[in-house]
């Protein structure tokens, strides 16, 4: 089943042209979609979501560069000093709102990314419950619960809905769709490079987690202490056979399934790839550097044969409550190099018209900065801004629903028709379910599945936010 | 010491529902009354003419072997056989009140350091004044040794529901005395702690409460005491099931307003200095009248807090209210269950836990005694074997290596003396790594789904197909190997297999011996038979490698790794 025509194409194409030669066909000369005309052959597409732990500010990751937004926003965060200097802003115009952006000064990478039309915003999106004016909302119209808190606004925004808690995260529940494309295939649809996580949890989906580089690949799931002695091969075998039994216990047969799992997996991953892609050695570039690879053994290897996936990474420390200026410079370098170094990779594989990456955070912030000069930092807020990468996207604009000011970008005024209250929290005119409709659709969920996954989808204008081709 | 008669006969005893075997009803001694001796005897439950009829709980014949084992798995770091024996000399009411009395094995102070590290300052210095090192290490030696397991297992508990982390407070003085608030009032009334750990300065920095002023008040501690230390988001019924509204909604507790009220009630409160640059986090927080917002605020239930009041007034007030807020129950009840007992308690269990929050038959709301004793006793916690398919919960790495140390008599390397407790890097591996929770929820989400099943698994959050290869390699580690000595790890670590060699020769009782103690009598009989077959494979003239073999197999079973 798995050795299929993918397997033979790809067999017969790497000898006829060598594995080099074939690389570099995939991406100078369209083999792609040549291929393509093969079902299941080259049909490969991959999501990666990056999560920033802990409630990105976007508001000064994307701050207004014209004259009145600027104003706006200096005079209310230049108080007790979070303001971002004017000129040190990365600037960036996106072309359906026709005035200037800046990019916050750590994400340089990521503007070069905006300006070769790889990079694209989702403004002010948040988890909703059906689209919501401030004066629905300050009249009590219904609202995800939990508003504001972390833990709670983490599950929603890996949640496929934000009604009620869910044992499902929409990355499991897409990939439980999505898992046809990978029909051959023993290998999990989901891939995270950051522990357990709700995201990738579906109702069939169990997802495969994996330590980041520099780890190899092939010692990820190595299991210790076994060797071809009579002993160890008897231990070995009773080993194998007691997550076999007593499946009548459920959590006893939820740990034995997660055992089995490690066991499969380490067989697939039998070798470690190498980049040419130089990845910064932080947290995050270790993780989409763990990704890159993956990539390279599905698309070079024999073992895993998969036409879909779908990767979590994250990073933390984004609860800025204090300290903020310094604090998320740094994690926003860190999130701008390791996001540049895994686009490059995606070139160097031939893939980056075929992987989307975008982040997740659970909330923006406040506004109002928090604390005194010395240790100036933001609360926690509700929509926020997030960046979509890759090929597939239509890069250069800013994407979302409109709001009030007819642009979906909110407007930043205290009490002014975007806040929740006074403090600067934007009621979201984008929901989390559009967004990640809009993702899921792309990765292949039909139109028509799309309710499947979202049961609120339709409560929106649109289940699809258009930044992807 | 084995004890190789216990529990030869297929358990199929009910003694709660069975009028043939002797169950003692019996009235819990109420904190009130420490010294009060546990009943005797059979007797009914006394009614004190309250208006809360007193708490009553079923009590096993002290004989039960296998409940015991597990009475010992959901009360302390693993059951070994001392405790054992001792448990069932005593009784389990004799124990819990031994337990309540026990001096606590706790984190000695350490001197205070410069909030810099000074250059001088070198590998050793850094990792004995600058990282968790010291106190993880403590962690594991008490956990291995201390007598006070119950407190130990409830202070961590307490540690995951009132979290600071050692990722953030990066000097292990200044956590030391927040585990030293939590050991110490892990068996007092959860309104003092609450009051205690809001004045923690270790607390205050994590949450940020500690910068927060009348000019800018943060937002941080106020919205996560009540969210993550007390009442929650949603309003809940007695049993810890969500309160509806008339559209099928949950209600929640409290909106955005009341945070930013409560905020307010915590500003002035600041950390000392101990020494220039040397910051007191022993000593409570500070309270500078000038940052204090004196005006009037309205918070949880709608309670006003009037304008003019000190610091302290507003503080005392607003964690009443907090306390008193009838969520608090349910809500640390299901905690606490969750972290001892099963991941998926029926709401008619949360409830008589709750009840005892409300009130500890004294009239007094809030006793941690009375609430342990609740869940510790309750009929869903006892009893030889439990048939739900439900039941139990994913040990959590730190619970999953303390049972393996302790019912393997963990020494140093060379077995000559203690170990030193250098035991981080393993729970480190899969995912816990000891007093430094990524975050302030703790070290994995309360709401996590144990995979494919529809069921809560929060210990599942931490346990990834890495994780669990992990846990093998772990058990690999210490079972055929060691924690040698080295630079960070004086003693070392080893376990001792040496009171099992004696059971080798014959593969079923060593391994019906490790059912006894390992899993309470509760494995299969194929899972029997399979290790017994894998032990056999091993020459009798090799009886380390035979219980080695038998260990690893019950220790790496997922039938082992969920307590049942």
């Amino acid at each position: 089943m798995g050795q299929s025509r993918r397997e033979f194409l790809r067999r017969t194409s790497c000898a006829a042209l060598g594995m080099a030669a074939f690389q570099a066909g995939l991406d100078k000369f369209g083999l792609i979609s040549a291929l393509a005309q093969q079902p299941g052959v080259t049909d490969y597409r991959a999501l990666v979501c990056v999560f920033l732990d802990g409630g990105n500010d976007g508001n000064n990751m994307i701050v207004p560069l014209d004259a009145a937004g600027y104003a706006s926003y200096a005079s209310i965060r230049g108080n007790p000093g979070l303001a971002i200097p004017l000129g040190s802003l990365l600037p960036i115009t996106p072309r359906s709102i026709g005035r200037p952006f800046g990019l916050h000064p750590s994400l340089p990478e990521l503007q070069a990314l905006w300006n070769q039309q790889k990079l694209a915003v989702v403004a002010n999106v948040g988890p909703l419950v059906q689209p919501l004016t401030q004066s629905q909302y300050r009249s009590g119209a219904p609202r995800p619960s939990a508003l504001f808190s972390h833990s709670d606004q983490v599950a929603l925004w890996q949640s496929p809905r934000s009604d009620t808690n869910s044992l499902y995260g929409w990355g499991g529940r897409t990939g439980d769709l999505a898992a046809a494309f990978n029909s051959g295939s023993t290998f999990p649809i989901v891939t995270s490079i950051a522990g357990q996580v709700l995201f990738a949890v579906g109702q069939s989906t169990q997802p495969i987690a994996l330590t980041p580089a520099p780890t190899p690949l092939n010692q990820v799931l190595v299991l210790s202490g076994f060797d071809a002695s009579p002993e160890s091969l008897a231990r070995r075998s009773s080993f194998d056979y007691l997550r076999t039994i007593d499946q009548q216990l459920s959590l006893v047969t939820a740990a034995s399934g997660t055992t089995q799992l490690a066991v499969d997996a380490g067989q697939a991953l039998a070798d470690d790839p190498t980049l040419t892609t130089v990845f910064p050695a932080s947290k995050l570039g270790s993780q989409l550097k763990q990704v890159a690879k993956v990539i390279k053994l599905n698309l070079t290897g024999t073992r895993l044969n998969l036409n879909r996936q779908i990767f979590f990474a994250r990073i933390g420390g984004f609860d800025t409550h204090q300290d903020q200026i310094g604090g998320q410079s740094s994690l926003l370098a860190e999130l701008s190099a390791a996001m540049g170094a895994f686009y490059a990779a995606t070139v160097e594989l031939g893939v980056q018209s075929r992987v989307t990456t975008f982040t997740l955070s659970e909330f923006g912030r406040t506004l109002e900065p928090s604390g005194s000069a010395a240790t100036v930092g933001s609360d926690h807020g509700w929509g926020n801004h997030h960046f979509v990468m890759g090929g597939p996207v239509l890069g250069g604009d800013f994407y979302g629903v409109p709001g009030p000011n007819g642009t979906v970008f909110p407007s930043l005024q205290l009490d002014g028709p975007d806040d929740a209250d006074n403090r600067g929290r934007w009621i979201p005119t984008a929901s989390v379910e559009q967004y990640a409709a809009t993702l899921a659709a792309w990765l292949g969920v039909q139109n028509s599945d799309l309710p499947t996954i979202f049961p609120l989808i339709s409560r929106f204008t649109t289940p699809n936010l258009g930044f992807l081709s | 010491m084995v004890q190789p008669t216990e529990h030869r006969k297929p358990q199929t005893r009910r003694w709660l529902l069975s009028a043939a075997i002797a169950v003692l009803l019996l009235v819990v001694a109420p904190a009130t009354s420490d010294a009060r001796k546990p009943p005797k005897g059979p007797s009914a439950a006394i009614s004190t003419g309250d208006a809360v009829p007193r708490q009553t709980i079923y009590l096993p014949a002290r004989n039960a072997g296998a409940d015991l084992v597990r009475f010992l798995e959901q009360a302390t770091w693993g059951p070994t056989d001392a405790d054992l024996a001792h448990l069932q000399a005593i009784g389990i009411v004799g124990w819990l009140n031994e337990q309540f009395q026990m001096p606590v094995s706790s984190y000695p102070l350490l001197p205070l350091q410069l909030e810099s590290v000074p250059a001088a300052c070198g590998t050793n210095c850094f990792r004995d004044n600058y990282t968790m090192y010291p106190l993880q290490n403590r962690f594991f030696v008490n956990a291995m040794y201390g007598p006070d397991q119950l407190r130990q297992r409830v202070a961590f508990a307490l540690h995951q529901l009132l979290v600071t982390s050692g990722n953030f407070v990066i000097l292990p003085s200044w956590m030391a005395p927040y585990l030293q608030t939590l050991d110490r009032n892990a068996f007092g009334n959860y309104r003092q702690l609450l009051y205690e750990i809001t004045l923690n300065p270790a607390m205050g920095y994590y949450l940020n409460m500690s910068t927060s002023t009348k000019v800018s008040p943060n937002e941080n501690y106020a919205r996560e005491i009540m969210q993550l230390f007390s009442i929650g988001v949603n309003l809940l019924n007695p049993d810890g099931t969500l309160q509806l509204d008339a559209g099928g909604n949950p209600i929640p507790t409290y909106n955005q307003a009341v945070v930013t009220e409560l905020a307010r009630v915590f500003t002035g409160w600041s950390i000392a200095k101990a020494a220039p640059g040397t910051p007191d986090f022993v000593n409570p927080m500070l309270f500078t009248p000038a940052d204090h917002d004196t005006g009037s605020k309205t918070i949880v239930g709608g309670i006003v807090i009037p304008a003019g009041q000190t610091g302290d007034q507003d503080l005392n007030q607003a964690i009443d209210a907090i306390f008193s807020h009838p969520n608090v129950g349910p809500y640390l009840a299901t905690h606490l269950i969750h972290n001892l007992v099963t991941s998926n308690p029926t709401p008619a269990y949360v409830q008589r836990v709750a009840a005892a929050f409300n009130d500890n038959g004294v009239g007094v709301r809030g006793d941690m005694k009375a609430v342990l004793t609740a869940v510790l006793l309750d009929p869903e916690a006892r009893g030889d074997l439990k048939t739900s398919p439900e039941y139990g919960h994913l040990k959590q790495p730190v619970l999953y290596l303390n049972n393996v140390l302790r019912a393997f008599g963990a020494k140093s390397a060379d077995l000559s003396t203690s170990s030193d407790g250098y035991l981080n890097p393993l729970t480190s591996s899969m995912d816990q790594v000891v007093f430094e929770p990524p975050n302030v929820f703790s070290y994995y989400p309360a709401g996590f789904p144990a995979p494919r099943t529809p069921l809560l698994g929060p210990e599942y959050g931490i346990l990834s197909a890495t994780d669990s290869t992990k846990r093998e390699n772990a058990v690999t580690n210490l079972v055929f190997g060691d924690i040698p000595v080295g630079a960070n790890s004086p003693n070392g670590t080893a376990l001792d297999f040496s009171p099992w060699l004696a059971l080798a020769s014959s593969p079923t009782k060593l391994v019906s011996q490790l059912n006894r103690l390992m899993m309470h009598g509760a494995m299969s009989a194929s899972m029997r038979t399979s290790i017994v077959d894998a032990v056999s494979a091993v020459a009798g003239s090799n009886p380390l490698l035979r219980v080695q073999q038998a260990v690893y197999l019950v220790a790496t079973s997922s039938q082992y790794q969920v307590a049942r």
